[in-house]
């Protein structure tokens, strides 16, 4: 086990850090009794009705739609990166364009690892029990039924190969490529003589 | 026909899983098989067919008055027919309550039907259905994972069997096999492993499921792990279990008749 991996599992976590103590200086001395009122209580002890806090809001609207100035320095305020308002920090300032752009997402990585979702399952408009192929297509259509191969998994689309005899082999059976399962059934079902582009 | 139910009253043991990959090794080794969902999650008919609560179900059986053939599915799995199970499950414990003759409803709905073996997949409770469902068996199979918590409570089992056994006069039920399931190499399954073989000795089945992520694959691609990842350390395991299974309990070709007292 690294050092590293040991602090973290061995109680140094619980300990204050010296950043802590910087910031709370009450931390300086776990033991020393606790004084005053925390911050979080004396928040909560003051009263502040909704009317109350609607008059507040509606007064500090009125005064930024009157004075343009004191708007822009709120805006600038508002959209001054974090610490910025930190003691001891420079004055705000708007931030620049390189500071409010957002990175861009990572490409999606296909892993193997399993990926949990939502699950809605296979329609109940499929019937119960292993879907018939042709009667999808004679109801459905091509694309109605293209649609409704995309909502099945590997295990239904293995099952219509198998009830309805279209991989005599089993050789496309044993493949866990639904794209490839699906793409074989709606060529099997096409009636003879059609391309199959609708 | 003989019939296993696959119970444990902990959850997240792997009954379900059991039932499933137990059901498919055994149509693999060509048995027809029928599987029963009476849990109210309805997880074994999702795995076997990725249907989510589907209606009429075994509820509509077993609550109400209709004829378990109308319900029977073809699975995914070749060879595997099922008896869907959904939601409504959950409150049949209550609902059943004050039948008469309310442990043998399963048992009767199964009567004449004629399969090598019917899985039933139990909630992890001791209620009216779990006991509907070791009233309709012949022998239990418990899926027990190695951890500590596994072993809390497991006795409560073996109690309510022997209750259903004298109440019922059920000579034949009990329980075939343990199987340790999500099995991973660790000091704690060893010594859980331990503590099982001393508690159920030739019980306990030689096949242990190992952990793996291929089983949940599996389900989500609404088959067995012997269809998806036949391969797979958790598929051959599957695959040994129902040989072991077929050994320990040996099927039978008559029709079902549970009622009678007859063992099959």
């Amino acid at each position: 086990m690294s050092q590293r991996t040991r602090a973290r599992t061995t109680g140094a976590a619980a300990r204050p850090t010296k950043a802590a103590d910087r910031a709370n200086p009450a931390n300086k001395d776990a033991d020393a009794p606790v004084s005053g009122t925390p911050p979080a209580a004396a928040a909560s002890a003051l009263p502040l009705q909704p009317d109350a806090l609607a008059r507040a809001l509606r007064a500090v609207a009125s005064e930024l739609e009157r004075d343009p100035a004191l708007a822009e320095r709120v805006a600038q305020a508002i959209n001054a990166p974090a610490g910025a308002d930190a003691p001891g920090a420079a004055p705000a300032r708007a931030a620049t364009p390189e500071e409010t752009r957002v990175p861009e997402p990572a490409p999606p990585t296909v892993g193997r690892s399993f990926k949990p979702r939502i699950v809605t399952g296979v329609a109940d408009s499929l019937g119960p029990g292993v879907p018939d192929p042709f009667a999808l297509r004679e109801q459905l259509g091509e694309p109605g039924m293209r649609e409704a191969l995309d909502s099945l998994r590997l295990g239904s689309l293995r099952a219509i190969l198998r009830e309805h005899h279209l991989d005599p082999s089993g050789a496309l059976s044993k493949l866990n490529d639904a794209e490839k399962l699906r793409a074989h059934i709606l060529k099997a079902t096409r009636p003879s003589g059609k391309s199959g582009k609708s | 026909m003989t019939a296993i139910c696959i119970a444990n009253n902990k959850g997240g043991v792997g009954k379900t899983t059991t039932a499933v990959n137990l059901a498919a090794g055994l149509a693999r080794l060509n048995y027809k098989v029928l599987v029963v969902d009476i849990d109210g999650q309805a997880n074994a008919t999702y795995a076997l067919t990725g249907r989510v609560h589907p209606a009429p179900s075994i509820y509509d059986v077993l609550v109400g008055n209709r004829k378990l053939e109308s319900i029977l599915w073809q699975t995914n799995e070749e060879n595997v027919w099922l008896a869907p199970g959904d939601g409504r499950l959950q409150n049949a414990d209550v609902e059943l309550a004050a039948r008469p003759g309310r442990e043998w409803r399963l048992a009767r709905a199964l009567s004449g039907l004629e399969y090598h073996y019917i899985i039933i997949d139990t909630p992890p409770s001791l209620g009216v259905l779990t006991q509907n469902a070791l009233a309709a068996a012949n022998k239990v199979v418990v899926p027990i994972s190695l951890t500590e918590f596994s072993l809390i409570g497991i006795d409560k089992l073996d109690a309510i069997i022997e209750d259903l056994r004298d109440q019922l006069d059920l000579d034949d039920l009990e329980i075939a096999g343990v199987v340790a399931t999500f099995y991973e190499d660790t000091t704690t399954a060893r010594e859980t492993w331990g503590i099982l073989e001393k508690k159920y000795e030739e019980r306990l089945l030689e096949t242990r499921i190992p952990k793996n992520l291929d089983l949940e694959k599996a389900h989500r691609e609404h088959e067995s792990v012997l269809s998806f990842a036949p391969n797979s350390s958790s598929g051959l395991a599957y695959m040994e279990l129902a040989r072991e299974v077929k050994r320990r309990v040996p099927a039978h070709s008559r029709p079902y008749n549970r009622r009678s007292g007859q063992a099959y």
